[in-house]
């Protein structure tokens, strides 16, 4: 997809050249630009002229009911006089995307392996049978945003521009929708643009990261790449390991993984979500580090591994460590890091729970 | 207990009454809908001027808005000879005269709520609809209208009661010709006028009755609605 839109001036613009395979995430402060720009992609917003193209097509950039983006905002609007299931099945029988002829449509759109999702498998994603009969005006703000979801993916358009859309849900079940929607979205053909203020959710659903500032491009890139770097004036730090789910352990509720591209092992705790999890983010207050391979102590996994770099932040100190060929970030105090001498190149054991 | 003891003339001005309210809501259901959603999607310098042309009626007299339509319409003006030549009847002292009359002094009571609630719930409700991929002919007609249901019942009883009780504007324009011009507010004046009182107390309990029950029922409905809604 490209994208360009913004002032006249050319270095007042934005411009993109997104793969929409990849899921792309965009970060930025309040008022950078964020939802202004997932609205003018939806065709929502016209301040500024703005310049679509998908597959060679041009993108309708006022008439969003032909634009193939449905935006879902926190606070999008449930139709409330009618229950969370009739809004469900009035967009199924309504939406243009729904009809036989917007195969043509989405083909353009370089979207013609995009299928529709069954109505079953959108309540069980998004948790929602059991308020399904209750008036809309009547839902709590997390159930009401899994119905905006689930509206969204009823329509049958094929991008899914989420704007905070997981705002007012805990992380447990955030994190349960994530991996769910990333797999539906691969297997029925459609793409997903996120905006999010959590560097974790970011982390867990985006495969590039854009970074925006005063709606103009900061920096663009993969997101492994890039969390790092990001997180580096954040209190809480955390690593993204791409893993591939092997088998759970449904005797002692575990579930393993391997590092990607690799046998090495990870064991977490077993969730229903194990089978889609492609990501699995370790908190760099949780890592334990050491010299010894074998620290004969609860936690399941040790992973080996070299230091390559050492930050010093405050009274804390950042080692990261590549893990076969992927990074990891454990936290230690300065006096710990003392003890240990740490150097760069050197060989060390992490060790973490079964998270 | 006071029988009932209204004459030919009264029972006129009673059907009278709640013609001209029925016939008021409706053609200001038919002119303020589009109105409302025109002017809550005007964003230009002249909305404010819009806005209080509008709502002139609530706070100017009665008198007033009947003292220009009178002037307006008589029969020696371009306005008065049109309606003449095209209906056959001079316009003031006729229905048609206090019809208009009400449509304008009620406009500001059906439009408002209308306005209010275009303005509250007519983007995002399309928008929303739109993104999902539904056109705006029926994201208006599926949607936003049933939406609005709460604030057209709104619009439409307050409009109804308003004009029930409406008297100078009417007796300006439309003087008191039994059958034709001479509503429930302006009988009974007459009434009063003769020491007739048992038929004024009739009168006025009527127009109580029609005002206060067309109020409880509107609120009884909103009630309905917060429960339903969980407001």
């Amino acid at each position: 997809m490209y994208f360009e839109s913004g002032r006249a001036s050319k270095a007042e613009r934005l411009v993109f050249s997104w793969d929409l395979a990849n899921t792309i995430g965009i970060l930025g402060e309040s008022g950078a630009g964020k939802t202004s720009l997932l609205r003018r992609l939806a065709g929502l917003d016209d301040t500024y002229a703005s310049d679509i193209t998908m597959n060679g097509h041009s993108v309708h950039t006022s008439k969003c009911t032909l634009n193939p983006s449905v935006y879902v905002g926190a606070d999008t609007p449930l139709f409330e006089h009618l229950s969370l299931r009739q809004n469900l099945e009035l967009v199924m029988s309504m939406s243009h995307w729904n009809k036989q002829s917007s195969a043509g449509l989405k083909a353009q759109f370089g979207f013609k392996d995009c299928i529709s999702v069954g109505f079953e498998e959108v309540l069980e994603l998004c948790e929602i049978e059991h308020v399904l009969d209750t008036p809309a005006a009547l839902l709590s703000s997390g159930e009401g945003q899994r119905g905006m979801l689930a509206r969204a993916l009823l329509c049958g358009k094929p991008i899914l521009l989420l704007d905070e859309a997981f705002s007012a849900m805990d992380w447990a079940l955030r994190n349960r929708l994530h991996w769910r929607l990333k797999a539906l979205c691969m297997r029925t053909g459609r793409a997903l643009i996120i905006v999010s203020h959590s560097l974790k959710e970011l982390g867990v659903m985006s495969d590039t990261l854009v970074h925006i500032n005063a709606g103009l491009l900061v920096k663009e890139a993969p997101t492994l790449e890039y969390l790092p770097e990001f997180q580096q004036d954040e209190i809480s730090f955390f690593a993204a390991l791409q893993v591939k789910h092997l088998h759970d352990d449904l005797k002692h509720h575990l579930s393993t993984f391997i590092l990607a591209g690799s046998d090495t092992q990870i064991i977490t705790k077993l969730n229903r979500e194990a089978a889609h999890t492609t990501r699995l983010l370790l908190d760099a207050n949780s890592l334990v580090l050491g010299k010894q391979k074998d620290l004969q102590s609860s936690m399941l996994n040790t992973l080996a591994g070299d230091v390559i770099a050492i930050h010093a932040k405050g009274s804390v100190i950042r080692v990261s460590v590549e893990v076969e060929g992927q990074t990891l970030v454990a936290q230690i105090s300065e006096k710990s890091f003392s003890d240990m001498a740490l150097s760069i190149g050197e060989t060390i054991y992490v060790y973490f729970k079964a998270t | 207990m006071t029988e009932l003891s209204l004459g030919t003339a009264e029972l006129g001005a009673i059907w009278l009454t709640l013609k001209l309210a029925l016939f008021t809501v409706i053609i200001l259901f038919i002119i303020g809908m589009p109105l409302a959603w025109g002017l809550s999607r005007y964003k230009g310098r002249l909305l404010p001027f819009f806005e209080a042309l509008i709502t002139l009626p609530l706070v100017l007299p009665p008198t007033v808005l009947g003292f220009y339509l009178l002037i307006a319409f008589s029969p020696d003006t371009w306005l008065g000879q049109t309606w003449l030549s095209i209906s056959g009847q001079q316009f003031v002292f006729s229905f048609a005269g206090i019809l208009l009359g009400s449509v304008i002094y009620s406009l500001p009571f059906v439009v408002q709520p209308l306005l209010q609630a275009f303005r509250l719930q007519g983007n995002r409700l399309i928008y929303s609809a739109q993104t999902l991929g539904i056109g705006r002919f029926d994201a208006i007609v599926r949607i936003l209208l049933p939406a609005m249901k709460p604030s057209m019942i709104s619009a439409a009883t307050l409009g109804f009661a308003h004009t029930l009780g409406e008297f100078g504007l009417i007796l300006m324009i439309g003087g008191n010709i039994p059958g034709e011009t001479q509503v429930v507010s302006i009988a009974l004046f007459n009434q009063v006028e003769m020491l007739n009182y048992q038929q004024a107390h009739q009168l006025a309990g009527l127009l109580l009755i029609l005002s206060l029950g067309s109020l409880i029922l509107l609120y009884k409905f909103n009630k309905q609605q917060r429960t339903r809604l969980g407001w």
